[in-house]
């Protein structure tokens, strides 16, 4: 008998271990963040040297550091922005960490298997392992990547709605979607690549994106699915 | 000390160097776990190394700032942002093993037992590679995960339920049919 635990533990490329200290770049990396202190505006004067001996240490280290300082308190700006969401970022998108982000096109398009605009033909769950799965059956139309073509059909997998945290819409029998999919092995439903940025609804031959999903379809695969 | 304990940078006084000490404390004991954390995803080596810098530099500017949120789940959420952003989403654990692949066989060989537990997590939804991953390679605790996923604790358990699920049956079908699970 073995647990998932034991087996994935075992199976670790990096296991954790006693630290054996900093390495030298670290150590460099280190000095250099202490380092721009006496320039950030967050610290106060109590860490400022007074008078001539603090107008001369200012004039030497005003060169290295300030140059340092502006350059790194930059480029802190700059990841800082794109690292950690602000609240005017995640008003506009709010995705699940878990759930993967695409933040263009070339990326969302890449990681699918098939792009296809498919009509929906049937929907049925399945519990499998206690999950609870809506499996789809879709009929191609037109396909932007991928072996399917016109005609054939394709099923693929998605958290009912309500049941997960991350699910997307309720795909309705008859209902035109764009959908993003990657296989499976074989004889297993396909899955979207995302819950939220897998597929586009079709109104009146327009892609319509999840409210969520900021990113586009490229002009390509636009004119394969003869989309407007 | 327990790694797994969070460390929160005293930084009520930044205008002095007790805040400095405290991130420098901060930063000399959990600059390996970053390390490892960002490498079980790019693999070790300079691109390891860029994004903890880059971790580390985010944390100081909060740390200047007067922040208190600082702590190790605080950095293990802001090296996941930071990697889903220099890398578009977690590799899928294939692609990852090829950047991997050098240091895997380096330290640990080649052992097929545990190449097919990496092809089981490797078929995955990556939302379920990333919590086991998170839990048994991270060997993070249920609230450190919630922070990294910005989910509720709840959530995390019931994830890693469905994820444990989902591995047994991968990796089942990599070995042949046994399903000797606990």
């Amino acid at each position: 008998m073995r647990s998932v635990k034991t087996l994935i533990s075992a199976a670790n490329p990096i296991p954790e271990q006693p630290s054996p200290g900093l390495s030298g770049r670290a150590e460099e990396e280190l000095s250099a963040l202490l380092a721009t202190r006496e320039t950030h505006p967050a610290w106060g004067s109590a860490s400022r040297p007074q008078g001539k001996t603090r107008r001369m240490r200012l004039a030497l280290a005003s060169v290295v550091v300030a140059a340092v300082a502006l350059a790194a308190t930059s480029t802190v700006w700059v990841l800082k922005r794109e690292a950690r969401p602000t609240p005017s970022d995640t008003s506009a998108y709010v995705p699940s960490a878990a759930e993967p982000f695409y933040r263009d096109t070339e990326s969302l398009q890449g990681r699918a298997d098939i792009i296809a605009r498919a009509t929906i033909r049937d929907t049925h769950a399945e519990k499998r392992q206690g999950i609870l799965n809506t499996v789809a059956t879709a009929e191609i139309s037109a396909a932007g990547k991928g072996s399917l073509t016109r005609g054939a059909v394709v099923r693929f997998a998605y958290a009912t709605p309500g049941t997960a945290a991350e699910a997307p819409t309720a795909f309705k029998v008859g209902g035109e979607y764009v959908l993003l999919l990657q296989e499976r092995a074989a004889g297993e439903p396909a899955s979207l690549v995302s819950s939220i940025q897998g597929y586009y609804t079709v109104v009146d031959g327009r892609p319509v994106p999840n409210e969520s999903n900021p990113v586009a379809l490229s002009a390509d695969v636009m004119k394969e699915l003869d989309l407007r | 000390m327990n790694v797994c304990v969070s460390h929160t940078v005293k930084v009520k006084t930044m205008g002095d160097d007790r805040g400095a000490a405290g991130f420098t404390d901060l930063y000399r004991e959990h600059y390996g776990r970053v390390l490892r954390f960002v490498g079980r995803r790019v693999g070790l080596g300079g691109d390891a190394e860029d994004a903890t810098a880059e971790v580390f530099r985010i944390a100081w500017t909060e740390v200047c700032r007067g922040s208190d949120k600082v702590t190790l789940a605080w950095l293990f959420a802001t090296a996941h942002n930071v990697l889903r952003n220099r890398y578009r989403s977690v590799q899928r654990a294939g692609r990852l093993h090829e950047a991997m692949a050098d240091d895997i066989r380096t330290q640990q060989g080649t052992d097929p037992a545990q190449e097919s537990v990496r092809a089981a997590i490797d078929m995955l939804r990556e939302g379920e590679r990333e919590i086991l991953i998170l839990r048994y390679w991270d060997g993070l605790d249920g609230r450190e995960m919630a922070e990294v996923l910005n989910v509720s604790t709840s959530t995390v358990w019931v994830r890693l339920h469905r994820a444990r699920r989902a591995f047994q049956t991968a990796f089942t079908k990599i070995s042949g049919g046994d399903r000797a699970f606990r």
